[in-house]
C-alpha cells in the first residue's frame, strides 16, 4: 500500500471515529435529538442534558476509544513479539493478575480508601503477573524467548486464576461484586480516572510504535534480528514493560475486555499488510471504534439492563475473527 | 576495510564440542568458501564470526578488536550476516526486508533517509529484483527471496559478508549469478565474503580461499586447488573422487566415482 | 376587654412563637420529605411499600417484583454496577436514591458527583430490616409507619421465639436448603435463610459451613439426614419429591421418601424486607405445627394506608 494510500486509510478511520463518537453521544436512555445536542455543547448553565452528555455519555466515549486503542496497540505488539497470530494483551498473565489484586481490594474492603484504590490494586496486580511471567521466562530459558514466555504466561495466568476463583468462593459473599469488574464496564468512569489512565495509555502505545520497526526485524527471526544490530533480549523487555503497562492501564479503568486486542490488529493487517509503523496506528484506531461500538450495543440492546461489554466484543469478535480468518486465508490462496 | 579474524575458536552446545582451533583471516577483496558434509562445523563457525554465538575459546576480531567487546552497531554496520532459511512472520514487501538493513546506520528509531532509499534501490538492482519491491515476499520463487536477503546483506553495506549456504534450493542459473555477484563485489568493492556452501565444484570456480572442515576439525586451508585432493575430500567426506581440471580455465574440479 | 397581666404577656409571647415554630417546622419537614424516590435494591422496594410511601417510587430494579406495584414502577437497570442505567436515574429526577452499598460502589460515587442524594439502607442480615425500617422511616417521614410496622414484626417473631426457645436440640428437627440442584448448592448460617431456620426451631445441617453459599455433595446431605427439605420455587427443574428423588444419592433420604419437602417463594428467603415474618412463621408452621398454628399465607400483607 504507497504511502498516499495509507494516509487516506488512516484519515477515513479517523473520520468514520468522529462520527462514530457523535453518534455514540446520541445513545442513551434520555433522548437526546441532535439539534438538541448541538444547543447543549456550546451552551453554559447547568441542565439535566448536559450533564447527562458531558458527565456519563462523553467520559464513557473517550473511555472506550482509550481503552480499544490500548488493547489493539498492545495486542499488536504481543503478537508481533511471540510471532503468534493467537496472542492478545492477556496473553502473559495481565489479566489473571488484575484480577487478584482487584478480588483483594475486594475482600480487603478497600473501596473504604477512595474510589481509587480498586483500579489500582488491579493495575498493580496486572504488572506484578506479568514481571512474575518475565522472571520466570528468562530463568528458564536463559534469555526471554518467546516460547519460554507464553508457557511461563500460560501457567501463571493457570495458578493466579485459580487462585482468585479459590478466593471467590471463599468469600463469595462478595462474589457478584468481582464477578462485575470482571466482565469489565466503561460506565461508571470520571474524568479523573481518564485523566489518570489516558496519558499512561497514549505513552504506551506510542513507546510500541516507536519500537515498531524492531518488531519487523524480530518477525524474520531472532538470528537475522540480531545481525542487524538489534539487542534482543533488551527489546523484548522494553516490548513486554511497553505493553503491559498500557494493558494493566486499560484493565484498570475497565475490567477484562476480550478480543478487542486479538480482532484489530489481525483487521489491520489484512488492510495495510505487515509492516508494524503501519499496523499499529491503524489497529489503535479500529480498536477504538470496534470497542465504542460494542459499548453503544452494550447499553442499547437490553435497556434499562445494562450488558457487560466483553460479552458483546465476544458475541461479534468471534464471527468477526472467522470472517478475518477466512479473508486472510482467501487472500494468501490467492498469491 | 575492517578484517575479520578468528583464532583458535572453539564452540560447543552443551557438553557436545562442534568446532575446535578454527582460525580464518577474512582478506579484503577475497572470497573464502567453508566446505565439509553435515554437521563439520560450518554454520558454526559463521555464527561464531558474526558474534551470533559466544566461542569456549580462542577470539574473534575485527580489525584487531575482540568483537565480543565492540559496540554493538559498529559490529552490524561492518559485518553482515545471512542465514540460511529466514521465514517472515507477517506479510512484508521486498523493499521493507531490504530496508531493515539499514537499521544499522539509521537506527532503529529514525525514518529512513534519501540515503537510505538509494541503498535499496542499488541493492535491488544488483540483485535484479527491481520490478518486484512491492511484491510480498511469501509471493516469491526460493531464489527470489535468496535474492532478497542478499539485497539486505547489501544495503546494509558491509565491508565483510557472512553467508550461511547462500545457494541452497537454487536452480543451477541462479547460482552461478549469485556467485558471479559475490565475486564481482569482492573484485570491485573490496568486500570481503565467507560463505558455506555444498558444491565442492562452485567452490573451485568462485572462491579464492577454501576451508575444509570436518567433525569441527580444519582438514586443510588454502586455494581451493590445494584443499580440493582427493585425499582431503575421501577424509572429509568418506567418499572417493577423482579430480580433474577444468577444461576453460584449469580449476580443480570434482567427480565422485560411483560404485 | 381586660388587659392582660404582666405575668400573662410573657407566657403568650411564648405560646405565639412555639406555635410558629410548630408550623415552621411542619413546613420545613413537608419540604424535605423526598417525593421522588430510586429504590435499587427489591428489599428496600418492598420496604418503602410496606412503610406506605410506594407511590413516591419513580424507579426500582428490575428484581423490584413485589407487591404487584412495583412490577409498574419505570425500571433502572438491575443490582449491580455496570447493570444500572445511570441515564435513566438522573432523567428521572429523583430526589432521594436508596442504595444497599456493596456493589453499587462506583455507581454511588456517580450519582453523588452528579449532585443526587444516596442514602445507604443496608439490608443484608435478619436483624438489619428492622434498623432499615426505621432508617427509611426518618428518611421518607414515615416514622410512625416505621415504628408500627417494626413492632408488628417484633411482636409476630416473638410469638414464634417463645414457642421454639425452650425446645432441646433433639425437638428441633434438621432441615436441608436447597439454593440450587445443579451444583448442589446450600446455605450456612450467616445468611438470611440460615438464620430463620435457626429462629424457626429448626437446625441447618449446613450452618457450620464457612462459605455463604457452599457447594455440597448429595453424600454429605444424606450424612447428616436432614428431616425437612426447604427449597425455592425458581430452580434448574420443578421441585418437588420426584425430582429431588432423582437427584443422584438423595432418593434415600427420609425426607423425600416421607414427603417432607417445603417449597416456597425464594424471594421470601433471600431478601431481608418486610416478609421475613411471613417467612419465618412459614418455617416455623411446617417444622411445628403444633406450636405454632396456621401462617400467615406469604405475600398476602396489605401496605398500611398513605
Amino acid at each position: 500500500m504507497k504511502g498516499r494510500g495509507f494516509a487516506v486509510l488512516v484519515a477515513a478511520l479517523a473520520a468514520a471515529l468522529l462520527l462514530a463518537a457523535t453518534g455514540s453521544l446520541m445513545v442513551g436512555s434520555a433522548a437526546i435529538p441532535i439539534r438538541r445536542m448541538l444547543e447543549l455543547l456550546t451552551a453554559t448553565g447547568p441542565s439535566l442534558e448536559r450533564t447527562i452528555l458531558l458527565e456519563l455519555r462523553l467520559p464513557r466515549i473517550v473511555l472506550a476509544l482509550l481503552v480499544g486503542a490500548a488493547l489493539a496497540g498492545a495486542g499488536t505488539a504481543y503478537q508481533g513479539l511471540f510471532l503468534n497470530p493467537l496472542a492478545d494483551p492477556f496473553v502473559i498473565g495481565a489479566s489473571s493478575g488484575a484480577a487478584l489484586g482487584a478480588t483483594m481490594a475486594i475482600l480487603l474492603r478497600a473501596s473504604a480508601w477512595g474510589p481509587a484504590a480498586l483500579p489500582l490494586a488491579a493495575f498493580c496486580g496486572s504488572l506484578a503477573a506479568v514481571g512474575l511471567v518475565y522472571l520466570l521466562g528468562s530463568a528458564a530459558g536463559g534469555r526471554s524467548s518467546p516460547l519460554t514466555l507464553l508457557l511461563a504466561g500460560a501457567a501463571v495466568s493457570t495458578i493466579v486464576g485459580s487462585l482468585v476463583s479459590l478466593l471467590m468462593i471463599l468469600h463469595d459473599q462478595s462474589l457478584s461484586v468481582l464477578f462485575n469488574w470482571l466482565l469489565g464496564g466503561l460506565a461508571t468512569t470520571t474524568w479523573r480516572e481518564i485523566a489518570w489512565g489516558g496519558p499512561m495509555i497514549a505513552a504506551g502505545v506510542l513507546s510500541i510504535w516507536l519500537l515498531a520497526r524492531p518488531l519487523d526485524a524480530l518477525g524474520l527471526g531472532d538470528e537475522t534480528a540480531q545481525s542487524l544490530g538489534l539487542p534482543v533480549a533488551r527489546f523484548r523487555l522494553a516490548i513486554v514493560l511497553a505493553a503491559s503497562l498500557t494493558t494493566a492501564a486499560a484493565v484498570a479503568l475497565a475490567g477484562i475486555i476480550g478480543f478487542v486486542g486479538l480482532v484489530a490488529p489481525h483487521a489491520a493487517r489484512l488492510l495495510v499488510g505487515g509492516r508494524n509503523a503501519r499496523v499499529l496506528p491503524v489497529s489503535c484506531l479500529l480498536g477504538g471504534l470496534l470497542l465504542l461500538l460494542a459499548d453503544d450495543a452494550a447499553r442499547s440492546l437490553a435497556r434499562p439492563q445494562e450488558i457487560p461489554v466483553s460479552i458483546v466484543t465476544s458475541l461479534v469478535g468471534g464471527p468477526f475473527f472467522l470472517f478475518l480468518l477466512r479473508r486472510g486465508s482467501r487472500a494468501r490462496e490467492a498469491r | 576495510m575492517p578484517l575479520l579474524a578468528a583464532r583458535g575458536v572453539a564452540c560447543s552446545y552443551g557438553t557436545r564440542t562442534v568446532l575446535q582451533g578454527f582460525d580464518l583471516i577474512a582478506e579484503p577483496g577475497t572470497l573464502t568458501a567453508l566446505l565439509g558434509p553435515n554437521g563439520a562445523g560450518k554454520s558454526t563457525a559463521l555464527r561464531a564470526l558474526s558474534r551470533l554465538m559466544r566461542p569456549d575459546h580462542g577470539t574473534v576480531t575485527l580489525d584487531g578488536r575482540d568483537v565480543w567487546r565492540l559496540p554493538r552497531r559498529e559490529l552490524v554496520r561492518n559485518v553482515s550476516f545471512t542465514p540460511q532459511l529466514e521465514t517472515a512472520a507477517w506479510p512484508m514487501t521486498v523493499e521493507q526486508v531490504v530496508l531493515l538493513g539499514r537499521a544499522p546506520h539509521r537506527g532503529w528509531l529514525r525514518p529512513y533517509s534519501r540515503e537510505d532509499r538509494e541503498a535499496l534501490r542499488a541493492a535491488l538492482r544488483q540483485v535484479e529484483l527491481e520490478d518486484l519491491g512491492e511484491r510480498d515476499l511469501d509471493t516469491l520463487s526460493g531464489g527470489e527471496r535468496r535474492r532478497a536477503m542478499l539485497a539486505r546483506a547489501l544495503a546494509q553495506n558491509a565491508g565483510i559478508l557472512l553467508l550461511d549456504e547462500p545457494g541452497a534450493h537454487l536452480d543451477l542459473r541462479h547460482q552461478i549469478e549469485l556467485f558471479d555477484l559475490l565475486r564481482r563485489l569482492t573484485r570491485d568493492c573490496e568486500v570481503a565474503v565467507v560463505l558455506s556452501l555444498h558444491d565442492l565444484n562452485l567452490a573451485s570456480l568462485f572462491a579464492d580461499r577454501a576451508v575444509l572442515l570436518s567433525g569441527g576439525q580444519t582438514l586443510a586451508q588454502g586455494p581451493p586447488g590445494e584443499v580440493l585432493t582427493a585425499e582431503l575430500i575421501r577424509q572429509a567426506f568418506g567418499i572417493a573422487v577423482e579430480t580433474v581440471p577444468h577444461p576453460r580455465n584449469g580449476a580443480t574440479m570434482v567427480l565422485p566415482l560411483p560404485g | 376587654m381586660k388587659r392582660i397581666s404582666g405575668g400573662g404577656r410573657p407566657a403568650l409571647l411564648l405560646l405565639a412563637v412555639l406555635l410558629v415554630m410548630v408550623l415552621a417546622t411542619g413546613r420545613a419537614d413537608a419540604a424535605a420529605v423526598p417525593k421522588r424516590v430510586i429504590s435499587l435494591a427489591p428489599s428496600l422496594t418492598e420496604m418503602v411499600f410496606a412503610l406506605g410511601a410506594g407511590d413516591r417510587l419513580v424507579g426500582v430494579t428490575t428484581y423490584c417484583n413485589y407487591p404487584p406495584a412495583a412490577k409498574r414502577v419505570a425500571k433502572v437497570g438491575g443490582l449491580a454496577d455496570g447493570s444500572l442505567d445511570l441515564e435513566r436515574v438522573m432523567a428521572l429526577k429523583p430526589d432521594l436514591v436508596l442504595a444497599i452499598g456493596d456493589g453499587q460502589r462506583r455507581s454511588i460515587d456517580a450519582f453523588r458527583r452528579l449532585g443526587l442524594r444516596v442514602e445507604i439502607v443496608h439490608s443484608e442480615t435478619f436483624d438489619d430490616v428492622f434498623t432499615a425500617l426505621t432508617q427509611l422511616g426518618s428518611l421518607l417521614g414515615r416514622e410512625a409507619a416505621a415504628k408500627g410496622l417494626t413492632a408488628e414484626l417484633s411482636r409476630r417473631v416473638e410469638r414464634v421465639h417463645r414457642a421454639v426457645a425452650a425446645l432441646p436440640p433433639a425437638a428441633r428437627p434438621r432441615v436441608f436448603y436447597e439454593v440450587w440442584d445443579r451444583p448442589l448448592m446450600t446455605a450456612n448460617r450467616d445468611t438470611l435463610i440460615g438464620r430463620l431456620i435457626d429462629l424457626a426451631g429448626g437446625v441447618n445441617v449446613f450452618a457450620d459451613i464457612a462459605s455463604h453459599y457452599p457447594q455440597v455433595s448429595p453424600e454429605a446431605v444424606v450424612e447428616r439426614r436432614p428431616e425437612l427439605i426447604v427449597a425455592p420455587d425458581h430452580h434448574a427443574s420443578v421441585v418437588d419429591a420426584r425430582t429431588l428423588a432423582r437427584q443422584p444419592g438423595l432418593a434415600s433420604l427420609p425426607a423425600i421418601r416421607n414427603g417432607r419437602i417445603l417449597v416456597l417463594d425464594g424471594d421470601l428467603v433471600s431478601r431481608p424486607g418486610p416478609r421475613v415474618a411471613d417467612a419465618l412463621e412459614l418455617l416455623a408452621h411446617t417444622l411445628h405445627p403444633d406450636l405454632i398454628p396456621v401462617p400467615l399465607v406469604a405475600g398476602t400483607r396489605k401496605a398500611p394506608a398513605p
